[in-house]
């Protein structure tokens, strides 16, 4: 356990800050990512890894999740939240992962393969090896309807979402990116030799896509701490978010792992971000706070700096 | 009496999520465990058992867990009226919580971002008149 030289001290006593530059840099990336799979660009646009009923490709609530080694350890639980996301971040090894959801089935035999037209990475049950630490485990995990289930058709009325219609719309504004990248070439030739420099504009910005599409890297699920404190290690601390109108109730929770990374889910909004240690009784001790914006992906990935 | 004073019960439609709570909670031994997988099923037994606490999913088949809130709240029986109720449920929107929160509950969980041993840690404070 870390010493903490004024475990009294409260809230005041530690500055949370959130890095304005790094947190530019990944709201950049997420827009960037955004566009870049509104036009099919990119494959995925979304953080998580969902759990999804493989009939109807809704996202599936409460799933049990669990990663476990070969010989059967847990490593690490989580219950999907209504957009069926989950979640781990894990060291070397090679692993399982393991859902369960009443009136459902997995792995599923109904998609086979590796996609099924809305979902890519698909999960079977097979075992993985992960050769670096801090990997993030997240891939989509389709599961076939066994029965029907009440609370599935309940959700549809109150958290439905339309992948089909997101699908079509992905490959109409595909077809209409390439086709004016084609027809803005045609004019290009056309003109020749005169020089239009607005077609010149339109075509850099093509390019200027094409670029951002195959060189910009996906956008992180995890997030950093960094101690500037007399804490020796991160064993003990904690991420917790809460709104200000119910400050009693935890919107997300993370634990934060020896390389200071941490995975926070939590939906779109704003809070307040504390960072806290559980001492040796097990007794919360907050260090501090700072306000969050969580956008649509559901995921805080910020570096937040701990400072005396 | 003392027995039934120790009563616990789990609502929650999901089979797994419920055996995952139930299996918990007799962890701690000292009580009672009830089950209901839907809200009438729930309103029936929080009437006829008088459980002390209540851990109430709100998306339930037949009557929804605000119903439930609802029909024991307004119960002409003092003990049934007086249950404690946890809330632990995936809903998160401020007008579900501000609706739970009017029908007295002592706590709200979001599933997705509890700690299992949380809710544990608050049922073991409640039913020790701690809270």
């Amino acid at each position: 356990m870390p010493e903490i030289k004024t475990p009294a001290s409260g809230p005041g006593a530690y500055k949370i800050r959130i890095k304005f530059f790094p947190q530019l840099w990944l709201a950049l990336l997420n827009f960037a990512n955004h566009f870049l799979a509104f036009f099919n660009l990119k494959t995925t646009e979304q953080f998580w890894g969902i759990v999804y009923d493989s009939a109807s490709k809704q996202p599936l609530d409460p799933v049990i999740v669990n990663l476990v080694y070969a010989d059967g350890r847990e490593v690490g639980s989580c219950v999907t939240d209504l957009g069926g996301r989950y979640g781990f971040l894990a060291h070397r090894g090679k692993f399982k992962i393991l859902a369960r959801k009443t009136n459902y089935i997995f792995p599923s035999e109904y998609v086979p393969g590796n996609r099924d037209g809305i979902y890519e990475n698909l999960y079977h049950g097979e075992f993985f090896v992960l050769n670096k630490d801090d990997e993030v485990v997240a891939p989509n995990i389709p599961m076939d309807p066994k029965d029907a289930d009440w609370n599935q058709k309940a959700k549809l009325r109150i958290a439905a979402t339309y992948p089909y219609w997101k699908l079509l719309f992905r490959r109409l504004f595909s077809v209409l990116f390439w086709f004016g990248f084609i027809f803005t070439i045609l004019l290009l030739w056309r003109a020749y030799p005169k020089f239009n420099w607005q077609l010149y504009a339109v075509l850099g910005f093509y390019f200027l896509v094409l670029f951002c599409a195959a060189l910009l890297p996906e956008p992180r699920l995890w997030g950093k701490v960094r101690v500037k404190t007399h804490l020796e290690n991160f064993d003990g601390l904690f991420l917790e978010l809460h709104s200000s109108q119910f400050p009693g109730i935890s919107f997300g929770k993370a634990k934060i792992n020896q390389n200071g990374k941490f995975l926070l889910r939590a939906n779109k909004g704003r809070y307040s971000l504390s960072v806290s240690l559980l001492d040796a009784q097990n007794k919360e001790n907050l260090l501090g706070s700072a306000p969050v914006r969580i956008g649509s992906n559901g995921v805080l990935n910020a570096s937040v700096v701990v400072k005396a | 009496m003392a027995s039934e004073k120790n009563k616990i019960l789990v609502v929650e439609d999901d089979d797994d999520m419920r055996n995952i709570l139930v299996d918990r909670l007799k962890t701690l031994a000292r009580y009672e465990i009830l089950q209901a997988a839907d809200g009438q099923q729930a309103v029936d037994i929080a009437i006829e058992q008088k459980p002390n606490l209540i851990l109430l999913d709100l998306l339930l088949p037949k009557m929804d867990g605000f119903g439930v809130l609802e029909k024991v709240r307004h119960s002409t029986d003092a003990d049934v009226a007086q249950a404690k109720v946890i809330v632990l449920s995936n809903l998160w929107s401020n007008k579900d919580i501000l609706r739970a929160q009017d029908l007295k509950i002592e706590e709200y969980y979001v599933k997705a971002n509890t700690n299992l041993e949380d809710v544990l840690t608050k049922v073991s404070q409640i039913m020790a008149g701690n809270n």
